[in-house]
């Protein structure tokens, strides 16, 4: 049964639901004009409030809150509590501790309730206030005794305490050691027999691995010492009876530790250990069992009846793992390296036991690789060790037909010499060519060994070129873009019996060819266009085949994006179907500088929208795992939790996402009614993370090389600077829009931003040429909008901002790389905006702005009549001489347009004039928004 | 060469390679963190020595009585690390918790009736078909929750598909009662399995 206030409750948050946020504050008022009284319904209006946000409306929720907060009796009722929490989060970080003041006079109150000094926790927890959460902690291990989770998350919460703190907190180290010394003495208390265990001593392998990673954190010179001893204890260590809980995860904490500590002699014994065959266990667990059974162990044998052995069980398939075999091949090295030559002879004996046995187990057969590796420089090693080129050569043979082949060399192959390089390319070659086609399986076989063999092309020989374009470095590449692509067309036949979702067998084949386009443009001075046009073909035909090809997909959103053809780069970019935490991680493919290539498309704004809600998501949700892990005692997941809700919020993106939105409700001012702004990066932010995946895209380049995908960006790469750097403009021009409620030092601090970035030359690899110039120009509006400004320094500046603004970009500069135009228009026409509608105005003396106001309105008048010029001739060229020398030129008889002839004339010409009108769209929606 | 290591939520950041795969699921954040808080030794990552994530498999411990077990919730591979055997070894580390950790009767797991290929990888690693679930994965949705990578992929209009519920006995289950030879035949629905 519901109360009739619950039922009027419940209204109020209905109203919320659907967003009706001032119907919902009516009816709270309509409640307490009418004379009811309770602290729910006053938290309830503070929380309206709070979503109404407007500066009178969250100052009138913070004195509700500070009213009801310092009640007397106090507030104890969890819901009030829970909600008042809710409205103290939604005032803001500034207000934080007040939560745990709240729930700590409440649980003062009722000392005795365990439930809501449990509650008293989570609020704290949940505002991520680790300084509330340990004395909330604290308290509830020192009152509830008998819980012994609670000493364990007494622990865990000085821990995150102690890593919250900035290194130069005065506490910092003692909320560290009390952390190690409340977790030591659990790890103290834990008997070796585990009959009788008191309450505080560690019992789960996580409450090992807490102590473990506390170590790292608060005592890093002793910390692997003292790992060790953990990890080789009988009570805890990886073979005591909670270890196992763990096993694989103690184990390799164990290998990592003792390579930290090189402690070379004990890390060969314990891989020598661990990767000992199958056969020889079964031997050595039979010996033992036929020499001493004793009392007991019968039944233990009995009750395994039917099940795997237990060894088995506890070891199955982590034998084999690469860490074990890495440690074990680098632990022999350097005992070789410091004269003990022992292991290293019986170490190259078990890896060539391992490689017989199975001729396909990647990880030895790799591990034989390493092992001559280390050998490579003095050729040396025990006898039998094979030079490093003939290991590559073997492990070719056992795994070339594998994708991952190149992976795997790769590291190797680079260590060689070029001689040894040439033959080895040679020897691939000659069995790439005598690998048997008559049955489809064979030929299916050969094409990727094929794409192997041109993917060690590419690192050993295109890879390190460097300009100029000679004759010979052109003739090469087109060598290798048209061998590769024969491989892909000729490989189309075999995918008759592929489903729909997968990927053609010589797909890596196309996109090795792209690869070859790229670097064959990139070489070019100036960069050259037709490659990416012929790329963009190729990749439209392997997405014909393969609908689903993630690295074909991200390569011709960024090809589409260089050439100017902004709305199929946004027609294409669906397809890789980016969602939830995608959105940080590569939405940047699209996303970066989108509000100055395409504003006037209505797919902008929704993907912008889409992309800053994983931070609103992120906040929602972590938090309350974190409670979750608390509950569980999962107590080694904290520190990632809190280090994952770290890296979202302070997320780069994050900071570009809102600059680009603000700047798409500048250009298309029809947005900016309907949006809500969200929080601009502030210049004093420490915790900024670069969350962005960039290596996802396939790269065969040389360790020394950049990525491939980093060689063809879309402009300089934005970061912190960038993002920094325009939200102290953005910051500008709140200021212009409300200069009496807001802080009246903006200006001042926005100079000093501004400044810094233009005078470091680092920070300023991060812009583009015509945003290093917007940045200028809005450093010297900063200097005019500064309260200490004379009329006479007021006209100085505005003579330096007229005498700096830039010119519209040439039509010429929509080659080779279109986008270029598109952004400086559009960069330009922000600008604009900035200058006419918000500084101008703020200027009183209007005599001192006619001269940049006319000429802000020619430059604006000069950009969007040249785009609409240059729209309508890219429109119109259909047919025309221009294009027809472009298609030559995409097309031509000889070389890649040669092989791209033979998909189709016709849908290569389509293609091309695909690409031309979708730049044309986008050339005619510079200064278009509406 | 591939290392197997427990999952750290920073992994979130990092495993485009198999979750851009089509077949593969994006959840919310949320729903990976919930099962490293509950099981945090069922999800792990295959790495390459290069530190790319080449797949991870996360799983939970499940049911009450004879029915408790370990179930796979999701195993995927990144296209370029296909055919190295990387999911059995993922498979081989759930199972081996399963029994070492949860003590459990039997690993389950749930696959489209029309991925052959992933019925054909299970059933050699010791699978069978326990049951079929009738219109277990809807058209058009996410995976519904089901092993094997739930499908990104439907369109409007396709049809529901059935799923088969997958099971390998644990040395706990002596009796192999989670073994049954006319498995396919055995038709159930969807809300009887939750």
């Amino acid at each position: 049964m519901t109360t009739p206030a619950e039922r009027k409750n419940q209204q109020v948050w209905d109203s919320i639901e659907a967003g009706a946020f001032k119907q919902a504050l009516q009816l709270c008022n309509r409640r307490l004009k009418k004379g009811e009284k309770g602290d729910y319904l006053l938290i309830l209006k503070a929380h309206t409030l709070i979503l109404l946000s407007t500066p009178a409306n969250t100052s009138e929720a913070l004195q509700l809150a500070q009213q009801l907060s310092s009640k007397n009796p106090a507030i104890d009722s969890v819901d009030c509590l829970r909600l008042l929490t809710r409205v103290w989060n939604g005032l803001g970080a500034a207000h934080t501790s007040e939560i745990s003041q709240l729930w700590e006079r409440a649980v003062k109150s009722r000392p005795k309730d365990e439930a809501l000094a449990r509650e008293w926790l989570w609020g704290t927890v949940r505002s991520l206030d680790w300084r509330g959460a340990q004395k909330a902690a604290m308290s509830l291990q020192k009152s509830f005794p008998a819980r012994r989770e609670y000493w364990f998350w007494a622990a865990v919460t000085c821990l995150l305490l102690h890593n919250s703190l900035p290194e130069t907190a005065p506490d910092r180290k003692l909320f560290g050691m009390l952390a190690y010394k409340m977790m030591a003495k659990s790890r103290d208390d834990t008997p070796l027999d585990a009959t009788v265990v008191p309450p505080r001593a560690m019992q789960t392998s996580q409450e090992v691995t807490l102590m473990l990673e506390l170590l790292a954190y608060v005592s890093p010179q002793a910390a692997n010492k003292e790992a060790l001893e953990l990890l080789d204890s009988g009570n805890l260590g990886v073979d005591s009876k909670i270890g196992a809980g763990d096993w694989w995860g103690l184990a390799r904490k164990r290998l990592e530790v003792l390579e930290e500590a090189k402690d070379w002699r004990v890390l060969w014994e314990v891989c020598r250990e661990l990767v000992k065959d199958k056969k020889k266990k079964e031997d050595e667990a039979a010996l033992a069992e036929n020499g001493e059974k004793t009392n007991g162990e019968e039944d233990a044998i009995a009750e395994k009846d039917g099940a795997a052995p237990a060894d088995e069980a506890a070891t199955k398939g982590r034998g084999d793992d690469w860490l074990i075999w890495e440690c074990f091949v680098k632990a022999v090295g350097e005992l070789w390296n410091s004269g003990e030559k022992e292991p290293g002879k019986a170490a190259l004996e078990i890896i060539l036991t391992h490689c017989s046995a199975s001729a396909t187990a990647r990880n030895p057969n790799l591990a034989l690789v390493k092992f001559s590796s280390v050998f490579h420089d003095e050729h040396g090693g025990p006898e039998g060790t094979p030079t490093l080129l003939e290991a590559c050569k073997e492990y070719f043979v056992k795994t070339g037909t594998k994708s991952a082949c190149f992976e795997d060399l790769k590291v190797y192959l680079e260590m060689l010499e070029e001689i040894e390089t040439e033959e080895f390319l040679k020897f691939v070659a000659e069995r790439v060519s005598e690998m048997s086609d008559e049955i489809e399986k064979g030929q299916i076989e050969r094409v990727a060994a094929s794409i192997n063999l041109y993917k060690f092309i590419y690192l050993l020989n295109i890879s390190p070129m460097t300009p100029p374009l000679t004759g010979e470095v052109v003739s090469t590449l087109n060598e290798f873009i048209t061998s590769a692509l024969k491989i892909y067309t000729s490989s189309l036949s075999l995918g008759h019996n592929l489903l729909p979702t997968d990927a053609q067998y010589g797909d890596d084949a196309a996109l090795l060819s792209v690869m070859g386009l790229v670097r064959l443009s990139t070489l070019s001075d100036p960069p050259s266009q037709i490659p990416l046009y012929q790329s963009a073909i190729i990749l439209n035909t392997l997405l014909q085949k393969s609908k689903h090809n993630y690295q074909a997909l991200l390569l011709l959103v960024r090809v589409y994006l260089l050439l100017g053809a902004i709305p199929l780069a946004m027609e294409i970019y669906p397809r890789l179907n980016i969602k939830q935490i995608q959105n940080d991680t590569l939405a940047h493919f699209l996303l970066t500088r989108i509000s100055a290539l395409h504003p006037s498309s209505n797919k902008t704004e929704p993907l912008l929208k889409e992309a800053l809600k994983i931070y609103e998501t992120s906040r929602n949700q972590t938090p309350g795992m974190l409670v979750l892990a608390y509950e569980r005692g999962s107590y080694a997941q904290m520190m990632g939790f809190v280090e994952f809700a770290d890296r979202v919020s302070g997320s780069v993106c994050r900071g570009m996402w809102e600059i680009e939105k603000r700047r798409l409700a500048r250009l298309r001012p029809s947005l900016a009614a309907q949006q809500k702004n969200g929080e601009l990066m502030r210049d004093g932010d420490e915790n900024i993370w670069d969350n962005r995946d960039f290596s996802v895209v396939i790269s065969c380049e040389r360790s020394s090389q950049r990525p491939f995908e980093e060689t063809f960006r879309v402009g300089a790469t934005p970061g912190e600077n960038w993002a920094k750097g325009f939200s102290a403009v953005e910051r500008l021009v709140e200021y212009f829009l409300a200069p009496t409620t807001v802080d009246n030092s903006i200006p001042e601090h926005v100079l000093s931003v501004l400044s810094r970035i233009l005078t470091d030359k680092t920070a300023m690899t991060e812009f583009t040429p015509v945003e290093a110039e917007y940045l200028t120009i809005m450093q010297q509006v900063a200097t005019a909008t500064t309260t200490t400004t004379s009329q006479d320094s007021l006209k100085s500046t505005l003579s330096t901002i007229l005498s700096s603004l830039p010119k519209a970009p040439p039509e010429t500069s929509v080659t080779p790389h279109a986008w270029v135009y598109l952004h400086t228009a559009n960069v330009m026409l922000d600008l604009v905006a900035i200058l006419q509608a918000h500084f101008i105005p703020h200027i009183k003396q209007k005599k001192l702005t006619t001269e940049l106001s006319a000429a802000l309105n020619g430059l604006k008048k000069a950009i969007v009549t040249n785009a609409a010029t240059l729209a309508k001739e890219i429109g119109e060229e259909e047919g025309s001489d221009k294009e027809q020398e472009l298609i030559d030129g995409v097309l031509a008889l000889e070389g890649v347009g040669k092989e791209l002839r033979t998909w189709g004339v016709e849908s290569g010409v389509e293609a091309v004039r695909a690409i031309r009108k979708s730049l044309a769209a986008a050339v005619a929606g510079v200064g278009k928004g509406k | 060469m591939s290392s197997l290591r427990p999952f750290h939520p920073l992994d979130l950041l990092r495993l485009n390679l198999a979750n851009l795969d089509v077949l593969t699921e994006n959840y919310d954040i949320s729903f990976y963190l919930s099962y490293l808080a509950k099981w945090p030794t069922l999800m792990s990552v295959m790495e390459s020595s290069q530190g790319k994530i080449m797949g991870y498999i996360m799983g939970k411990a499940e049911g009450t009585a004879k029915d408790w077990h370990g179930h796979v919730t999701a195993v995927t591979v990144a296209p370029d690390y296909r055919r190295l055997g990387l999911a059995k070894t993922m498979m081989d580390e759930l199972e081996r918790v399963t029994t070492s950790v949860y003590n459990g009767y039997f690993v389950d797991l749930y696959v489209r009736v029309s991925n052959e290929i992933a019925i054909r990888m299970y059933e050699g690693m010791g699978y069978s078909v326990y049951r079929t679930v009738v219109e277990y994965y809807s058209s058009g949705s996410g995976g519904g929750g089901g092993g094997g990578g739930g499908g990104k992929v439907g369109a409007e209009g396709e049809a529901d598909e059935d799923a088969y519920d997958m099971r390998k006995p644990m040395p706990r289950d002596k009796r192999r009662k989670s073994v049954r030879e006319n498995g396919r035949e055995v038709r159930v629905l969807p809300h009887e399995v939750w």
